[in-house]
């Protein structure tokens, strides 16, 4: 039940109605004029009542020193709408495009109950699915409505009810904590890479010892005992830089191999993410979009793991060994390097914030110019044919300029800008070398007192080396908030629940007879819009059913149903008694093989797709398949026979030939059920003739579903279903379908008159 | 089939002669054509919501079938004119953005808070660049992840930070 303020159930208590024996309550956002309001709706036995209320804050009156100065809410009532329930037909939901609003039907005409926003579409639709039943046949809602889900936590509802990600409690750090499983599947890595790239960081820290001030103060130094040794500490110098290169050859080829490794997984890992997902997440996404994840995400995803975190540490590392070696040689310089540090920093927020609008605007314009590009790519074929060559070339030409004018203006400012940030950066450097020079002097005069030149040459190259990690830290939290969403995306595939699930104990029905039944099916695909309304039939085991209807009337959605690439909303699919949903989903897609409207041929040769559904047959069952769907002949009037590559160029077959090749397909699954979706409908009334008379033979003894608008697909199907608007009108065979003389005689006319006149006869 | 082919060919154009809109009591939108014998509830629809608010409004039955359709709104009387286009107003109500307060994006979302002709709103965004609606130069819709439009009737006429927040997104 919905949480009703206790001012507003006092205002229904006093109107005679009380929210607790109500049947269902609705709370929505609008008022009956469209505008923002809080509105209550009950549906009670004796009737529906609406209550539209304000909210305004009042200061409290009295002395204000012990009470607390918060304004006080107070909830008016401004609005009204009571239908006792004689009065009322039917409610209807009826959506506009970013409100809807809900109607009631009432002895007395429509009575506009409220209007509210899309946002309390999912509640008011089944709100309204409530009452309809109730009116319908007096069935009481048996559990209180659900609330739009929220965060446990916070109460605050999900911005996306499917996701249940909280915007307020889901931080970085709950993420990271999600991560660890992934940090210690690559740990091996992560660590090897580390200890790599420690190792080269411990060594460029020692390598300027030796090759600045060991030289010039040791070995070029006359009182030194090392004087003149120049030939070892040469060869001590390119050793050390030896062993630099060898390590980064090292870290080179863990770097390639860890990356081809954990990118692969990554992949492997949302791939089998979307695997695992049911067909309505695919439906509702952007096929390209996908693709964009499994690829870039991986890589970013890559970056994190092997370039990211390791680097992370590394760097950190070194530049607290630089401070301490820094601060060891010469305190004083040491602080001196940072005095320029407010500026730098200020410049380079100020900078990086600047390029990253210019690079947002540039990859803004970049997809616009590849989207225009792909789209007059694909569709050339209809620029050609309307000569709209010259208006492309216009639209293609002030993309290009747009996105060549973006990059042009990056190219300037990086070219104007770095290389004055580039002094801002050597600002340390010049004061190191102003005061440590006159320390060096002060050395040469009272020495002691000041610091040796290789002290100096030394400091320098340490401060040189600070640099770079510092570079690495300002790319790297751009690069880290990229990986974050780019993790929180693959969570987001990675936690979705799949909406059709296996049952948790479910029934193995290895063989099934092939009985069909719906029973009392409700479907929708979107909130407030039924696509399949209470539809009931029964295919015996063996038989053949045809389901006739215009377009759009819900055909296919029972097909999908069947096959269980949805779940229905109310109402059970029975196959030989037993809910498809206890059915384990191997044994349920064994027993049903499906040929739609859509066909899909998969990269390879056409006998690779003929044996897709049974990998394991012969090439003699294969060709009997194909001459039983019709599709021998022209396999073998290409030049590769069933060797003929297909899937990358689909203009080498034609509608009707990958058609039938899908059906071949669906044959050699030997399905004891088995749905024709408009499976004829890409071919000739010749053709089509043909696999009529092959579909004959094996769809003898097997139940059969056939799905078409050209009834004379349908003619010696054993029994006939009509479907309008999601609901099954006629019923029966085709003898006393056309004796009815109803929706599908009307069809039937139609379609004959429509033969005749291109000069087919019956 | 045939009758759809038929109002494709001939359009059946409503004006103050031939039609008469009004409303019951109960706020619901009728329209009587003596003409078709028609006198019941009607639904209305623009047929190019972004470039004429006024002209080519589709007049629809109950079953969502056209009975006829309004070539220029202004040729009715200002009171048929007033009630057809508070009913346009309310199928697409859009608040119009004045000022941009926040947008925070987070995980793929954005969450936007607002100052429109309604009141400050907050809604939530999935995909900016696949949610906004760009009607033209000036003027776009951004839509919320229940479907919510919201309309900026001109970017350019935005304050300088309510437009610094959405510009990279333009």
């Amino acid at each position: 039940m919905e949480n009703i303020p206790e001012e507003i159930v006092q205002i229904f208590l006093r109107k005679g109605l009380d929210p607790d024996k109500a049947l269902s309550v609705l709370k929505t956002d609008m008022s009956r004029e469209e505008t923002y309001c809080d509105a209550t709706t009950l549906f009670c036995e004796e009737g529906i009542a609406c209550l539209f209320t304000t909210v305004s804050l009042q200061k409290k009156e009295g002395a204000f020193l012990f009470s607390s100065r918060k304004p006080e809410r107070k909830i008016q009532e401004w609005d009204w709408v009571y239908l006792p329930m004689e009065e009322v037909l039917d409610v209807k939901l009826e959506e506009q495009v970013s409100v809807f609003r809900v109607i009631v039907e009432t002895k007395n005409g429509p009575v506009l109950l409220f209007y509210a926003t899309a946002h309390c579409l999912k509640e008011a639709s089944e709100f309204c699915e409530t009452v309809k039943r109730f009116l319908e046949s007096g069935e009481k809602p048996k559990e209180k409505k659900k609330q739009r889900p929220s965060c446990p936590r916070c109460h605050t509802p999900y911005a996306d009810p499917e996701k249940k990600i909280c915007r307020k409690c889901s931080d970085r750090g709950s993420l990271i904590k999600k991560l660890l499983p992934f940090f210690r599947r690559y740990s091996g890595y992560i660590l090897l890479v580390l200890l790599t790239v420690l190792l080269g960081g411990v060594l460029d820290l020692i390598a300027p010892i030796l090759s600045q001030q060991f030289f010039f103060d040791q070995v070029l130094s006359e009182t030194s005992p090392y004087y003149g040794k120049v030939l070892a500490i040469v060869l001590c110098v390119a050793g050390a830089n030896f062993l630099v290169a060898l390590n980064s050859m090292f870290t080179g080829f863990v770097g390639a191999r860890v990356s081809a490794y954990v990118t692969y997984d990554l992949k492997k890992t949302i791939f089998s993410s979307f695997e695992r997902l049911s067909y309505s997440f695919f439906s509702s996404r952007h096929t390209g979009k996908l693709l964009t994840q499994i690829n870039a995400d991986a890589t970013t995803l890559y970056w994190f793991f092997c370039d990211g975190v390791p680097y992370f540490l590394s760097n950190i590392v070194q530049i607290v060994g630089i401070l301490v070696i820094m601060f060891t040689i010469h305190p004083m310089l040491t602080v001196v390097i940072f005095l320029p540090m407010p500026v730098l920093f200020v410049g380079y927020a100020l900078v990086l914030r600047h390029f990253k609008k210019l690079q947002a605007e540039s990859y803004s314009k970049r997809s616009k110019f590849n989207s225009i590009l792909s789209d007059v790519l694909g569709g050339m074929r209809i620029v050609k044919a309307f000569s709209r060559e010259e208006t492309e070339v216009e639209r293609f030409h002030s993309a290009s300029t747009a996105f060549g004018e973006t990059r042009l203006k990056v190219a300037v400012r990086n070219n104007t800008i770095l290389p004055f940030m580039h002094l801002l950066v050597q600002l340390s450097t010049y004061l190191v070398w102003g005061v440590g020079g006159y320390f060096v002097i002060q050395n040469g005069v009272s020495p002691g007192s000041g610091i040796s030149y290789g002290t100096l040459a030394l400091f320098v190259s340490y401060l040189s080396m600070l640099y770079q990690p510092l570079n690495f830290f300002a790319d790297f939290f751009g690069n880290m908030a990229d990986s974050l969403n780019a993790l929180q995306r693959l969570f987001e595939i990675y936690e979705t629940e799949p909406e059709v699930k296996e049952a948790e104990s479910p029934v193995s029905l290895p063989e099934v007879r092939g009985e069909v039944e719906f029973s009392h099916v409700d479907f929708s695909y979107a909130p407030g819009k039924k696509t399949i309304q209470d539809v009931s039939f029964h295919v015996p085991a063996g038989k053949t059913l045809g389901i006739v209807g215009h377009t759009g009337a819900g055909k296919s959605t029972l097909a999908n149903l069947l096959t269980r690439l949805y779940d229905p909303a109310s109402g059970k699919i029975l196959i030989d008694g037993v809910d498809i949903r206890e059915i384990s989903l191997a044994d349920l897609h064994k027993n049903i093989a499906i040929v739609s409207q859509e066909t899909y041929l998969f990269r390879g040769t056409i006998l690779d797709n003929i044996r897709y559904s049974a990998p394991d047959i012969t090439r003699e069952e294969a060709i009997a398949a194909a001459m039983a769907a019709g599709a021998h002949d022209f396999i073998v009037g290409f030049p590769d026979g069933y060797d003929t590559m297909v899937g990358m160029d689909k203009k080498l077959l034609s509608g009707g030939e990958k058609q039938r090749i899908s059906i071949a397909r669906a044959i050699l699954k030997n399905p004891k059920i088995l749905i024709l979706d408009e499976a004829t409908a890409a071919m000739d009334t010749k053709t089509e003739r043909r696999i009529q008379e092959a579909l004959a033979r094996i769809t003898r003894n097997r139940t059969t579903i056939t799905i078409a608008h050209r009834l004379s697909t349908l003619r010696d199907a054993d029994s006939l279903i009509v479907v309008e608007d999601g609901r099954v009108v006629e019923a029966g065979t085709h003898e006393e379908l056309l004796k009815q003389k109803g929706v599908y005689h009307t069809l039937y006319q139609l379609q004959m008159e429509a033969m005749k006149t291109i000069g087919i006869e019956e | 089939m045939d009758q759809s082919f038929e109002n494709a060919v001939t359009v059946f154009y409503l004006n103050p002669e031939n039609c008469r809109f009004y409303m019951t009591e109960q706020k619901i939108l009728m329209c009587s054509i003596p003409t078709l014998s028609f006198d019941a509830r009607v639904f209305l629809a623009k047929a190019f919501p972004f470039e004429k608010n006024e002209e080519y409004l589709s007049v629809l039955n109950e079953e969502k079938q056209e009975v006829g359709m309004i070539r220029d709104l202004a040729v009715f009387p200002e009171e048929t004119a007033e009630l057809v286009r508070s009913e346009l107003e309310k199928r697409y109500f859009a608040p119009k953005i004045k000022k941009i307060v926040k947008v925070n994006e987070r995980f793929g979302f954005s969450y936007w808070e607002v100052e429109t002709d309604f009141g400050r709103l907050s809604f939530t965004v999935k995909d900016i660049q696949r949610s906004l609606i760009r009607v033209s130069e000036e003027r776009l819709f951004v839509v919320d992840t229940d479907g919510c439009r919201y309309e900026i009737e001109n970017v350019n006429e935005l304050d300088r930070k309510s437009y610094s927040k959405i510009q990279l997104y333009l």
